[in-house]
């Protein structure tokens, strides 16, 4: 049996509920632009029986709560494609900056300083006794060295240089990490679904897969685990364990996790996220070509080194290097320099193979600008082996700037998914409005009307 | 599809940024008159342009040997129109001499005339170009010939590349052709020896056989006048293909690196539409929003 107080009730309820829907509008409406919001919306229930007062009373509605709209496979796709696209502009940053390292396009540089040596090599054959032609030999010799040198290093400091954003990047994971802990312990604690925080940490989660690629799984009590791709686990439930930044014996900074059995390298296993794309243009892109570099250099200096041995400088001395003496292939682009025997005297450049011959015997002259299309221990011709180089290291950029399209792309598919799921949308939101302002206006229609209905029957009294 | 608010613009917002990346990268093309712009752009391309820069400096190398080459050359092809004169001179005055109405004092005044011509010659053997005796042959290590005309050198050539597999004696066999290469006992210092010994003796039949030889003497010059020539020949034969290969190399590079400024500028304009469409349809889309119209 109802009566009419219960009418009342039901026209507060609606009238709490319809508020409550405005507010949960507002709510969205004011957040249309905020990153990471998830849209709200309203979850009701009617309620035929309401225990407290008259058991059969049906008293309309009863607001459950507030509750996001959200997918939650769909956000770790989306974060997954956001620590993607991070990476890969993270490496395509490193290796443009590079690549202008390298002007080799335009004239400059090491490829046209190995032609000039070799064409200070033809020269000297087509004049072995001119003094001007062995100084010219000389410079270009050392021009090229210095080239070497330049290319070597440059890549060096570009490595030693992503020291900085590094340690800057691990800084704000363990700045992140200990944010979803603590965020973790928050969500767990509260009673109510707390939207905000799940908002929060769905944030502080994003922008964590922006620094490095994690996995992250639910606990039944709604906080993450949140762990490296390679398994080492940064967040568990309110812990966090820091990643640490120290500089190697090399110059470089390691990536290194606290484990109970010790500090342990994870340098070469973080992939994705900003740091992840940097420690790959660094550890691989970078580090390939050093290494190809230091090959080149080691592999011209030989053989331009034991042709060199077999002539005759002007003394009629041979055995003579033409560069100094590498002993390993690592560091020889960095340290590869012309010899003191060369540098202090020019009529030491062995052009001659006869010494009976000198000054005009060119054969050995011959033989060393024959080097330019001979291959070298590792099967290529000094010249190609440079372009390998170089046009390896262009493979690696077009390949990463491939990857940030690709990745972006994806990203940009993952967000438009993301959004058409979660995103607030205005016209929705104003239709709601509209919505929950009409059944305002009605529940304060049934509230007068029950207000009226009371008071009748209060008048029948007198 | 449902569309939230955000998804709308952000649409735009990438649409509107890529259109203008790839203007960026067209007007770079533009501007610096190269498709290449690094490394990246197109290694393979990147490859060829590499190649083909390379192959133009090659070609410049090789240049500068022909030049030498060729200055050698020419300087040995003059010198043997003196050693020509000088043998020529030599033959007349044997012919002369070797005529009865000249008498022993004549021909022993004939002596000088056959010592300036020795010199001469020796002078012209010991010609040095670029600190180079081209007659000294590969060794060059002093003048080859001794006043008496007595050879030091060694009898190879200077041969110089001047192109990929092509190389050219710059000079003549050491020694040639002054000396008596063929053994047929025509070096031109013993015919000079043997001219100055029958005057000495006023020997006319003895300068008669001497005459003989130096015709000898002679077409052997000639024949490595002729060589020279040829040498000369192919070397500017050698100079055609180097401008052959920079010009093919330089046709490549237009190809390859060079923007082509047609194609930039219909895809520029391209773009610019592209990117008019673009923002107006974004200007008029905001437009159309439920809040503008409930009053």
């Amino acid at each position: 049996m109802s009566g009419n107080l219960d009418i009342m009730y039901v026209g507060r309820n609606a009238l709490e509920a319809a508020r409550t829907g405005i507010q949960t509008v507002s709510d969205n409406i004011a957040n249309v632009s905020t990153p990471g919001y998830h849209a709200q919306r309203l979850v009701l229930q009617s309620t035929d029986t309401y225990l407290t007062s008259a058991p059969n009373a049906n008293l309309g509605v009863h607001v459950q709560g507030v509750e996001r709209i959200v997918n939650e496979t769909v956000e770790l796709r989306l974060r997954e494609s956001k620590s993607q696209n991070s990476g890969a502009n993270a490496r395509a940053n490193v290796l443009t900056q590079a690549e202008a390292l390298f002007g080799d396009l335009e004239d400059e540089g090491l490829s046209p300083a190995l032609d000039e040596l070799f064409n200070a090599f033809e020269s000297l054959s087509a004049q072995p006794q001119d003094a001007t032609i062995r100084n010219q030999v000389t410079f270009a010799a050392e021009h090229f060295t210095d080239q070497l040198n330049t290319y070597a290093l440059g890549i060096e400091q570009v490595r030693e240089e992503l020291n900085v954003g590094i340690s800057a990047n691990v800084n704000e994971i363990n700045s992140l990490t200990s944010q979803v802990a603590e965020l973790n312990g928050l969500i767990a604690g509260s009673h109510e679904t707390a939207t905000d925080l799940l908002d929060r940490r769905d944030q502080v989660l994003g922008e964590l897969s922006q620094l490095i690629g994690v996995h992250t799984t639910t606990e039944s009590n709604s906080s993450v685990v949140v762990q490296t791709k390679s398994g080492y686990t940064l967040v568990n439930q309110t812990f966090s364990h820091d990643l640490i930044a120290t500089e190697g014996s090399d110059g470089l900074m390691q990536v290194y996790g606290e484990l109970t059995s010790g500090n342990t390298n994870l340098t070469d296993s973080i992939t994705d996220g900003e740091l992840g794309g940097t420690l790959k243009a660094r550890d691989q892109d970078l580090k390939a070509m050093q290494d190809e570099l230091d090959a080149f250099a080691y592999n011209f200096a030989e053989a331009v080194n034991s042709v060199h041995r077999d002539g005759y400088g002007l003394d009629t001395q041979k055995d003579r290097n033409f560069f100094i003496e590498l002993t390993e292939t690592a560091g020889a682009a960095k340290l590869i320099a012309v010899s003191d025997d060369i540098l202090d005297n020019p009529d030491n450049i062995a052009a001659a193979t006869d010494p009976t011959m000198v000054p005009g015997d060119n054969r050995n002259a011959s033989l060393l600008a024959d080097l330019r299309d001979e291959a070298m221990s590792d099967g290529q011709n000094p010249l190609s082996a440079v372009r390998s180089v170089l046009t390896n290291f262009g493979d690696r950029v077009q390949e990463a700037e491939n990857t940030v399209e690709v990745t972006e792309n994806s990203e940009a598919a993952m967000t438009r998914l993301q959004q058409s799921i979660s995103g607030v949308s205005l016209d929705e939101e104003l239709m709601s409005l509209l919505e929950w302002k009409q059944m305002f206006d009605a529940a304060s229609k049934i509230i007068q009307l029950a207000d009226e209905m009371v008071s009748a029957v209060i008048e029948l009294k007198r | 599809m449902r569309v939230s608010t955000q998804q709308f613009y952000s649409t735009f917002q990438k649409g509107i940024s890529d259109q203008q990346s790839e203007m960026l990268k067209v007007q770079e093309q533009i501007t610096t008159g190269q498709k290449l712009n690094g490394l990246g752009d197109d290694p393979a391309a990147a490859r060829l342009v590499l190649q083909d820069q390379s192959l133009k400096r090659h070609v410049e190398g090789y240049n500068r040997s022909v030049d030498e080459a060729e200055q050698m050359l020419n300087t040995t092809d003059t010198i043997l129109m003196s050693v020509t004169s000088a043998v020529q001179e030599a033959q007349e005055l044997a012919l002369r001499m070797s005529n009865d109405t000249y008498n022993q004092d004549d021909r022993i005044a004939a002596q000088v005339s056959v010592s300036h011509l020795r010199q001469t010659l020796v002078d012209l053997g010991n010609t040095e170009v670029g600190g180079r005796y081209i007659f000294g042959g590969l060794g060059s290590s002093g003048p080859p010939f001794a006043a008496n005309g007595t050879f030091s050198g060694d009898t190879e050539a200077l041969s110089v590349r001047v192109g990929d597999g092509v190389t050219i004696d710059a000079t003549v066999n050491g020694g040639e052709p002054f000396l008596d290469s063929n053994g047929d006992g025509t070096g031109i210092f013993d015919l000079l020896d043997e001219l100055d010994a029958a005057l000495g003796s006023d020997d006319s039949e003895q300068i008669r056989a001497v005459h003989e030889k130096l015709n000898t003497a002679g077409v052997r010059v000639s024949r490595t006048e002729q060589n020279i020539g040829h040498s000369m020949v192919r070397l500017e034969g050698a100079q055609t293909a180097l401008d052959n290969i920079d010009l093919a190399a330089d046709l490549a590079l237009m190809e390859t690196r060079d923007t082509d400024f047609i194609d930039a500028s219909i895809k520029l304009q391209e773009i610019t539409l592209g990117l008019q469409a673009a923002l107006t349809a974004a200007t008029k889309m905001s437009g159309l929003s439920l809040a503008s119209l409930i009053g």
